[in-house]
């Protein structure tokens, strides 16, 4: 992952809003991709991103370097992320129907697109549907940001080892749900 | 090596790249000699990590930026004096330890200073510097009273201020004289 230069985050943090759009072009489609994977909604991904880059605006002046700015950056992602799924999950049942019909829609769209196959775009949906918000975290900054086990660590500030036990559950339950449904 | 550990390996590290060169190749050696694990490691592949690759990167959609931008400006305008002054902390903060060193000497040393000449202390002092010439002139018109004549009384005074001490207060001894016995009558008072 290469660093957003320090002087351009110091500048943000002064309010230089040209520095601070800088730092959003840099990140803010890692944070926007997460935010969907995680979330498996489109509008709360916008809603999620939004969130990310206020609070980092907010905090940057207490930014202190210890870690990479986009280290940092994509913590914050993941967590809001994680939050709003959880939020997502207590609305109701009609709600969520219409989310699950919204994400055959993107994954539709998506698989128009020629980027991915049809069945790739809903196998996607329907497996990462299956695991715990954390393991899906695991996996979306693995299989699709392609982190490596201590960035993953660094970013959700975990050992690198419950990394690796995080994504062998999440591939154990991938494989199980498959051959459950029979493929 | 063992197919339930090499299976573990291939769900993670193996798979991903991450595993030692030594190891790496030990797993390869393994699943070349193995049908089961060859088999394991093929599915894996197949439903834990192809799908996976073809997925496009997206940007978020322009409104996404011109929402936080307007929020932005938003929040600009109503600034408060305390959020400028936490934005530009950090920077006021920024000067080297030996000025902070230098800052803590120079309050500590006012700091002693106030101290010493607080008006309360003087007034202290002043109350006991009073306390003690009271005391004295009480004694010393009750010793008038008492043995009556103004020799025995300047006697008496000559006394009191042998045994003044530097601090204003006075010493008594009571064995050794009268007024002495009554003065610190008066303080103990």
């Amino acid at each position: 992952m290469e660093d957003i230069p320090r002087e351009v985050v110091e500048l943000a943090a002064k309010g230089d809003i040209g520095a601070f759009e800088e730092i959003y072009r840099a990140t803010s489609s890692f944070v926007y991709n997460t935010a969907f994977q995680v979330t498996r909604n489109r509008e709360d991904a916008e809603e999620v991103t939004q969130d990310v880059f206020l609070k980092v605006h907010k905090e940057l002046g207490r930014f202190e370097f210890r870690s990479s700015l986009r280290t940092w950056i994509y913590r914050i992602a993941v967590n809001l992320a994680i939050n709003a799924y959880k939020k997502s999950k207590r609305r109701d049942s009609r709600q969520n129907e219409l989310d699950e019909n919204m994400e055959v829609a993107d994954a539709r769209s998506r698989a128009d697109d020629g980027a991915i196959r049809e069945e790739d775009a809903k196998f996607i949906n329907s497996i990462l549907d299956t695991l715990n918000p954390d393991h899906r975290a695991c996996v979306v900054l693995r299989n699709i940001e392609g982190l490596s086990y201590q960035e993953i660590a660094d970013t959700l500030k975990i050992n690198i080892n419950t990394v690796r036990t995080r994504l062998k559950r999440a591939r154990e339950r991938m494989i199980e749900v498959f051959k459950k449904r029979g493929n | 090596m063992d197919c339930r550990k090499v299976m573990d390996m291939i769900l993670t590290g193996y798979i991903d790249g991450e595993l030692p060169a030594g190891l790496k190749e030990q797993v390869a050696a393994h699943i070349a000699s193995c049908e089961k694990c060859r088999l394991f490691e093929a599915d894996v592949r197949k439903i834990a990590v192809e799908p996976f690759e073809g997925v496009k990167k997206e940007t978020p959609p322009e409104a996404v930026w011109a929402n936080i931008k307007a929020a932005l400006d938003k929040k600009a305008e109503k600034r408060t004096f305390g959020e400028i002054l936490s934005e530009n902390l950090k920077d006021i903060l920024r000067v080297p330890g030996i000025v902070y060193a230098a800052g803590v000497v120079t309050i500590a040393a006012f700091a002693v200073l106030v101290i010493l000449n607080a008006p309360f202390i003087k007034e202290k002092e002043v109350r006991r510097t009073g306390q003690a010439a009271q005391s004295t002139s009480q004694a010393v018109h009750t010793a008038k009273d008492r043995k009556g004549g103004d020799s025995y009384l300047k006697e008496q005074m000559d006394f009191i201020i042998m045994l003044q001490n530097n601090d204003n207060t006075v010493v008594t001894d009571s064995s050794n004289s009268d007024i002495g016995a009554f003065v610190e009558e008066m303080i103990i008072r």
